[in-house]
C-alpha cells in the first residue's frame, strides 16, 4: 500500500486529498500501484453511473467499455490534473461524464448516419465540456464546496433527491427527466431548484 | 458586461452532460464571456461527482491486470503521456474552442448563404440531427427579415452587438425566444454582428432559409 498521505490533516480534507495524491504519483511517476488504488474505486462506480442510461439497450457492452476508455484517460491525461484548480475525484467523474456521452453517441445509428463524412471536424464532448477549467475555481473551494454538499444533501427530500439523481446520473434533460418521473415540467424544475438552494448552490438571481 | 445567461436549469443540464450537443455548443459558448457561470458549472458538476459517489458500485469483468495490459499494448500510450492535451477554451481566442474546431479556423471559407444584402448565415454540423445550428452575420446596421418563431431557440452574440424590441444584446448574451414570438433583430452600426444560433425542428421539412421567409410571405399576403 502506499504511504503517500499526510497524517496530520483533518479527515475531511484528508479523504479528498487522497485521490489528489495518488493521481499526481500516476501523473509524476506513472505509479501503477496509485493507479490500481483509484481502478478499484472508481472503476465500479464509473460501471454503475453507465448502467443508469437506462433508454440504451447497449447498456452492458457500453458499461464495461466506459469503465475501461475512462480508466484509460485518468491513466494517460493524468498529467493534465491540476490539483490547485479541482477535486480529484470530479475530475474523475468529468473525464467519466464525457466518455459516457461520447460513447452514447458512437452507439446511436442516428448520429452515425448524420456525420459519417465530416469525420475531421466532429465535435466530441471534450471540445464542449472541458475537463480542466482554468481560472474561475480552486482546489479549497471545490473541497469545501462538495463538502457542505455531502453534509446537507441527506436533508433533502426524497422527491428533490429523486429529481436531481435523475438529471445528474441518468443522463436525462430537465424535459427528459420529466418524462420519466411522469411529472409536469414545472414541477421537476420547482424540486431541482428547492434541491440546488438547500445544497446552497448558487442559482438564478 | 454579459447581461443575459443560461438559466438554472439549463447549467444544471449542461454540468450533468444531458443537453443536447446543438445547445450545449450554445452553452459553453457564453460560457467562454462569462466567469460567473463557469463557477456555476464546476459547482453543479462537484454535486454530480458527490451523486456518482454515492451509486452503489457493479464489479467489472475485466480486472486490473487486463487493464494494464490493455494500457501496454497501445503504441501511443507514450506519445499521448507527453504531449499537452488543451481542451479548454482560452481568453486568447476570440471565439469559442468548439466554434473554432466546427468552423476549422476559417469564417470566410464556410458556406454562407444570403438572404438580403445584410444578413447571412452558415449551417455547422453539430451532429445533433433535430435542431439546426448555425453562424448568422447581420451587417452592421442591417436587420434580419421579420420573423415568427416555431420552435425554441437559442442565440448566443459572438462579436459585435444587436437589438431588438426589447434590449440591446453583447458579446456572450445568451437569448431564448421560445415558439411564437415574432422579433426584428438589427445590428448595431458601427460593427458587423456575429451570433451562435440553433433552432429546435419539430417535424417539419423547412430550413432556416424557407422558416424565414414563410413568415414574410405570410404578411404580405396580408398585406401588413
Amino acid at each position: 500500500m502506499l504511504q503517500l498521505m499526510q497524517h496530520k490533516e483533518p479527515d475531511k480534507v484528508k479523504a479528498a486529498n487522497k485521490w489528489n495524491t495518488l493521481l499526481i504519483a500516476i501523473s509524476q511517476d506513472r505509479n501503477r500501484a496509485a493507479f490500481k488504488e483509484i481502478f478499484e474505486h472508481f472503476a465500479p462506480l464509473i460501471k454503475a453511473y453507465a448502467f443508469k442510461v437506462t433508454e440504451l439497450s447497449k447498456a452492458e457492452i457500453l458499461a464495461e467499455e466506459l469503465a475501461q476508455e475512462t480508466m484509460i484517460k485518468v491513466w494517460n491525461k493524468a498529467h493534465t490534473f491540476k490539483p490547485d484548480k479541482a477535486a480529484a475525484g470530479t475530475w474523475i467523474f468529468t473525464i467519466a461524464r464525457n466518455t459516457r456521452i461520447d460513447l452514447i453517441r458512437k452507439y446511436s445509428k442516428q448520429w452515425k448516419a448524420n456525420v459519417s463524412e465530416f469525420d475531421e471536424n466532429v465535435l466530441t464532448a471534450d471540445d464542449i465540456w472541458p475537463d480542466q477549467n482554468d481560472d474561475v475555481y480552486n482546489q479549497l473551494e471545490a473541497i469545501s464546496n462538495k463538502q457542505r454538499i455531502l453534509e446537507l444533501i441527506n436533508e433533502l427530500p426524497i422527491e428533490q433527491l429523486t429529481v436531481i439523481k435523475t438529471i445528474f446520473l441518468d443522463g436525462l434533460s430537465h424535459s427528459e427527466a420529466a418524462k420519466k418521473l411522469k411529472l409536469p415540467l414545472g414541477t421537476v424544475k420547482s424540486r431541482a431548484r428547492l434541491a440546488l438552494q438547500k445544497l446552497k448552490l448558487t442559482i438564478d438571481v | 458586461m454579459t447581461k443575459y445567461h443560461p438559466d438554472t436549469r439549463f447549467i444544471s443540464d449542461f454540468a450533468a452532460g444531458s443537453l443536447p450537443l446543438s445547445q450545449a455548443l450554445c452553452v459553453s459558448a457564453h460560457l467562454h464571456y462569462c466567469d460567473d457561470c463557469k463557477q456555476k458549472v464546476e459547482q453543479l458538476t462537484d454535486l454530480g461527482s458527490v451523486l456518482f459517489d454515492k451509486i452503489s458500485p457493479m464489479n467489472l469483468e475485466q480486472d486490473f491486470s487486463s487493464l494494464m495490459q490493455r494500457i501496454d499494448s497501445m503504441p501511443e500510450n507514450n506519445a499521448q503521456f507527453n504531449s499537452e492535451v488543451i481542451t479548454a477554451s482560452t481568453k486568447s481566442s476570440p471565439l469559442p474552442a468548439a466554434l473554432n474546431k466546427l468552423t476549422n479556423n476559417d469564417l470566410d471559407s464556410l458556406n454562407w448563404q444570403g438572404i438580403g444584402k445584410n444578413f447571412r448565415y452558415s449551417e455547422l454540423n453539430t451532429g445533433d440531427s433535430i435542431r439546426e445550428t448555425s453562424l448568422i452575420n447581420i451587417k452592421a446596421g442591417g436587420n434580419v427579415p421579420r420573423h415568427l418563431h416555431k420552435g425554441d431557440e437559442i442565440t448566443v452574440v459572438l462579436k459585435g452587438s444587436f437589438s431588438d424590441q426589447d434590449d440591446h444584446y453583447l458579446a456572450g448574451d445568451f437569448i431564448v425566444r421560445t415558439s411564437g414570438e415574432i422579433h426584428t433583430p438589427v445590428a448595431s452600426q458601427d460593427e458587423d454582428c456575429l451570433c451562435l444560433s440553433t433552432l429546435e425542428e419539430p417535424i417539419q421539412m423547412t430550413n432556416w432559409f424557407y422558416r424565414l421567409l414563410m413568415p414574410l410571405f405570410k404578411q404580405s399576403a396580408q398585406a401588413l
